[in-house]
């Protein structure tokens, strides 16, 4: 228990300093890859449709790590770097793992300003609405427990 | 005493029903419901699986198709009721006194709810409904004092079903019009009260602002909470101060009522949230799950526990809970 605090207090302090030192494209192909390989039933339905051409921009304030994400046919893909997003969310990656291992809700993370929304709401929240609607029992059992286990040691050694 | 729970998903469903509803309310994808957001609610695929595992836990399911048809729409609200039946979904929630006549007419087996945006508030209105539409059950407009529910229920030969917890707004069910007046879609045609396409939230040097269809309703300091902003709950400059003028943004919490509420026979308690998380469903509906297990315990005395009112606050918008009208003794 103490040695995994420490781990993770360490990489934390670690990522923290190093992240933004780094350029953002290699962590942008291997998270674009990820999603087009486990939202590809969806996307085949059409249900992320509504970022076609747009320039959605997630950005992990403490990391200093931001992703700009498009979509063209049914594949996400990395934004071109000189277009505007239309739409940014932004947290830290702490709240960011807290939401995705399904222990906090967005909307209260927002209310508190510590998920931050900008540019058109409407695609910020429809991704949000989209993200929520997916069933969380085809994550693998690993992932899904490293998932609980790592928000719940950064909660643990991250202020808000 | 029924615990109804909101799912705007597949997952925050599940984890109603993990956490302890009695029965769960969805929407169908368009404005025949009154939380009409993009990504949210059922089609007609996930409206079956979530029939499914419904019927696998032995619990209910009911659909909310609580907004009011426009004269050359109506044939959309027909057809979500009709496909609300061939579900056999446990009742349907409507406010639009027409479809409901529809409903009673095409399936009579189908068992009808009363929606809040009815705004039924007097025991011959509730009576008016049982009698010409066999109406099974009315859920409360959040208007009425403990006092007002205890008289209603006291005569009501319908039953009743109250608001237990969720995102205030000004009370005016089934009649508030400020969001068209701003953006031209309101929660009672078009199912959305501020609809997402004309938010703007807009960081400037002394905070955050935002807007509603390009007209500023809100400006907050760094560290102060913001709430999804509707003209009812922005803050305007009046008699050179800047104020709520409306309502602040709060959040209803009945909980310490649940001994009155038991006592008084209310059927249910309603939970707000289609448009939240499966988080949110999960930590609220577990929450009340404890207190109504607590209150229908015979024996003992119900007290609220801190842990409770904690995590309620918690999911709270704005930054207090109240017990809304119910407690307003002057009316």
């Amino acid at each position: 228990m103490l040695v995994r605090r420490s781990i993770a207090r360490i990489g934390y302090r670690f990522g923290c300093n190093l992240l933004p030192l780094l350029p953002n494209w290699p962590g942008e192909v291997v998270f674009i890859k990820l999603l087009n390989q486990r939202l590809s039933e969806e996307l085949q339905d059409g249900l992320f449709d509504f970022l076609d051409s747009k320039v959605l921009e997630v950005s992990v304030t403490d990391l200093g790590v931001c992703l700009r994400i498009s979509k063209r046919d049914a594949y996400f893909v990395r934004a071109p770097t000189d277009a505007p997003a239309d739409s940014t969310i932004s947290a830290s990656i702490c709240d960011f793992l807290a939401i995705a291992s399904g222990k906090e809700d967005p909307d209260t993370l927002f209310f508190q300003r510590r998920l931050c929304l900008g540019g058109q709401t409407e695609i910020g929240l429809t991704v949000k609405n989209r993200l929520d609607a997916l069933d969380r029992s085809r994550i693998p059992q690993w992932a899904q427990r490293w998932l609980e286990m790592t928000a719940a040691e950064l909660a643990a050694i991250v202020p808000n | 005493m029924e615990l109804v729970c909101p799912a705007g998903s597949l997952p925050a469903l599940e984890a109603a029903l993990d956490h302890g509803a009695d029965a769960v309310y969805i929407g169908f994808s368009d404005a025949t419901n009154a939380r009409n957001f993009g990504g949210l609610n059922f089609n007609d695929k996930n409206a079956l699986r979530a029939l499914e595992r419904i019927r696998a836990r032995g619990k209910k399911l009911f659909v909310a198709i609580n907004t009011y048809a426009k004269p050359d729409s109506f044939t959309r609200w027909q057809g979500a009721v009709d496909r609300a039946a061939a579900l056999s979904a446990d009742a349907v929630i409507l406010a639009d006194i027409g479809l409901i006549s529809y409903a009673r007419e095409k399936h009579p087996n189908l068992a009808l709810h009363l929606s809040v945006q009815a705004s039924a508030t007097s025991g011959p209105a509730l009576e008016f409904y049982r009698q010409q539409f066999g109406v099974r059950r009315a859920v409360l407009p959040r208007v009425l004092s403990l006092r007002q529910v205890q008289q209603l229920a006291a005569a009501s030969r319908v039953e009743l079903e109250v608001f237990g917890f969720g995102s205030l707004c000004i009370m005016a069910e089934g009649r508030c019009h400020l969001s068209s007046y701003v953006t031209g879609e309101s929660p009672n045609q078009n199912g959305v009260c501020s609809p997402a396409r004309a938010v703007e939230w807009r960081n400037t040097a002394s905070g955050l602002e935002t807007r509603l269809n390009g007209v500023l309703i809100d400006h907050f300091a760094e560290h102060e909470n913001a709430g999804y902003p509707t003209l009812c709950k922005g803050r305007f400059i009046v008699d050179g101060k800047r104020q709520h003028v409306l309502e602040e943004p709060t959040s209803l919490n009945s909980m310490a009522l649940l001994p009155e509420l038991k006592a008084t026979g209310i059927q249910a308690i309603k939970l707000e949230g289609r448009q939240r998380s499966p988080a949110y469903v999960a930590q609220v509906v577990r929450t009340w799950r404890e207190a109504i297990d607590a209150v229908l315990e015979p024996g003992t005395e119900f007290s609220v526990k801190d842990r409770w009112r904690k995590t309620l606050a918690k999911n709270s918008e704005g930054k207090q809970t109240t017990l809304g009208a119910y407690d307003r003794p002057w009316q």
